[in-house]
């Protein structure tokens, strides 16, 4: 699953730390989504989608659709 | 949430973290300490032994309850990796004692020691967890 973390992030200046806090997950986790090593749980998608205030299909794409 | 309620729960997972490995670290000395006091007869009574044992069986019990409690506190990458590695470890000293009791019986390995599978976990557990790491770095 591609994703457009790495864009919105950068387009509100934010670094990987500060998305961490704001959706209590590690820097780590944030790392490996942006890298595709590592694709979030709904759970977590959907509080990114709520966090960047965009529907969760415009962040996260399926390779196979 | 906040970002102070995230770094709140940062801090909450990393001293989560050092109690689990202060709390192990306690068991198993207390545990060495036990098994070489027997060995060199350091103790004065059956009945100190004993309690010795029940303190560290309940300590390990601790423990366990404490890694529970430390996978829930983990975000969801950082239990996957943990998974990950516990599933390994399992397997492997699963194929293993059996690989072990096997040679037992047919008489190549003469006495069979639990120590070496609980070292073949340990080692497992944490080579997994360090290539979980490293591969989600």
């Amino acid at each position: 699953m591609k994703n457009r973390l790495k864009v919105l992030r950068a387009e509100r200046d934010w670094t990987q730390a500060d998305l961490a806090n704001k959706l209590d997950v590690s820097r780590q986790t944030i790392n490996s989504i942006e890298k595709d090593k590592y694709d979030p749980s709904l759970s977590l998608a959907f509080k990114v989608a709520r966090l960047f205030q965009q529907p969760i299909e415009s962040i996260f794409i399926d390779k196979e659709a | 949430m906040n970002e102070l309620t995230a770094s709140t729960s940062e801090k909450k997972r990393k001293m989560k973290s050092v109690i689990f490995v202060a709390s192990t670290f306690i068991w198993i000395a207390m545990m060495i300490f036990i098994d070489k006091g027997i060995l060199y007869g350091w103790f004065a009574s059956d009945m100190q032994i004993n309690l010795l044992i029940a303190l560290d069986t309940i300590l390990g019990i601790v423990v366990i309850f404490m890694f529970i409690n430390l996978l829930k506190a983990m975000d969801e990458l950082q239990r996957k990796i943990q998974f990950d590695a516990l599933a390994f470890s399992m397997g492997t000293t699963f194929v293993a004692s059996i690989t072990y009791s096997l040679l037992t019986t047919a008489q190549i390995v003469k006495d069979s020691e639990t120590s070496d599978l609980i070292l073949i976990m340990t080692v497992c557990y944490m080579a997994s967890v360090i290539y979980g790491q490293v591969k989600y770095r």
